[in-house]
């Protein structure tokens, strides 16, 4: 699943270790998030969107099929 | 999220208690494995071949607690919801792989005779068990946390 995670970080000037402290979750994880190699829980995706200001739906893209 | 940290801490001091009680264990049982062979006769050297896995086991202990100790005082969480993803893929393979090494020592035994296959006593087995236990987990974590899920 692709997603903007690493663009909107970018913009708020955030490190992956900055946001992984704001979401309580490993570096690792956002690591594997950024590269769409690991598929959040909904609880997850919900902090991240929150951290970076944004929605689920813009932050992740849900494609079909 | 300083409560949250004070959890964290509390886990830490609760896995080096676990990881030391663990270490006393292995060193325990191995001293044990040694008592019972003392009482068969002299000591074969084959048996000192279990010291090459119980050195690594316990240096990798001590590296793996040190790094989490670390991560927690940086304010790192011990476990997230990928680490606890991985840990528990990573126990299910071991315990198939354990099931393959059993089925593999059953052919052992079976066929051995017919092979000239030297005959390795069941305390060996059991010994040698519970290090692919330990290497199995050990490897799968490393290979799921290395591939992402």
């Amino acid at each position: 699943m692709k997603n903007r995670i690493k663009e909107l970080r970018a913009r708020h000037n955030l490190t992956q270790e900055e946001l992984a402290h704001k979401v309580g979750v490993r570096r690792e994880t956002i690591l594997f998030l950024e590269k769409g190699k690991y598929n959040p829980s909904l609880r997850l995706a919900h902090d991240v969107a929150v951290a970076l200001k944004t929605t689920i739906e813009e932050l992740f893209v849900f494609e079909e099929g | 999220m300083k409560r949250l940290r004070l959890k964290e801490r509390k886990k830490m001091t609760v896995m080096k208690i676990s990881a030391g009680i663990f270490a006393a264990l292995v060193v325990a049982f191995w001293l044990l494995i040694l008592y019972v062979e003392m009482g068969y006769g002299p000591l074969s050297p084959v048996f000192f071949v279990t010291l090459i896995p119980l050195i690594p086991i316990l240096v990798l202990l001590v590296f793996f607690v040190r790094r989490q100790d670390r991560a927690v005082k940086a304010g790192v969480p011990l476990r997230d919801e990928r680490s606890e993803k991985i840990e528990n893929r990573a126990g299910r393979y071991a315990m198939i792989g354990i099931v393959w090494f059993l089925l593999a020592t059953a052919f052992y035994q079976l066929f051995m005779e017919e092979l000239g296959l030297p005959e390795i006593p069941l305390r060996y087995f059991i010994w040698l068990m519970f290090f692919v236990i330990l290497g199995l987990f050990a490897g799968f974590k490393l290979y799921f946390g290395r591939k992402g899920e």
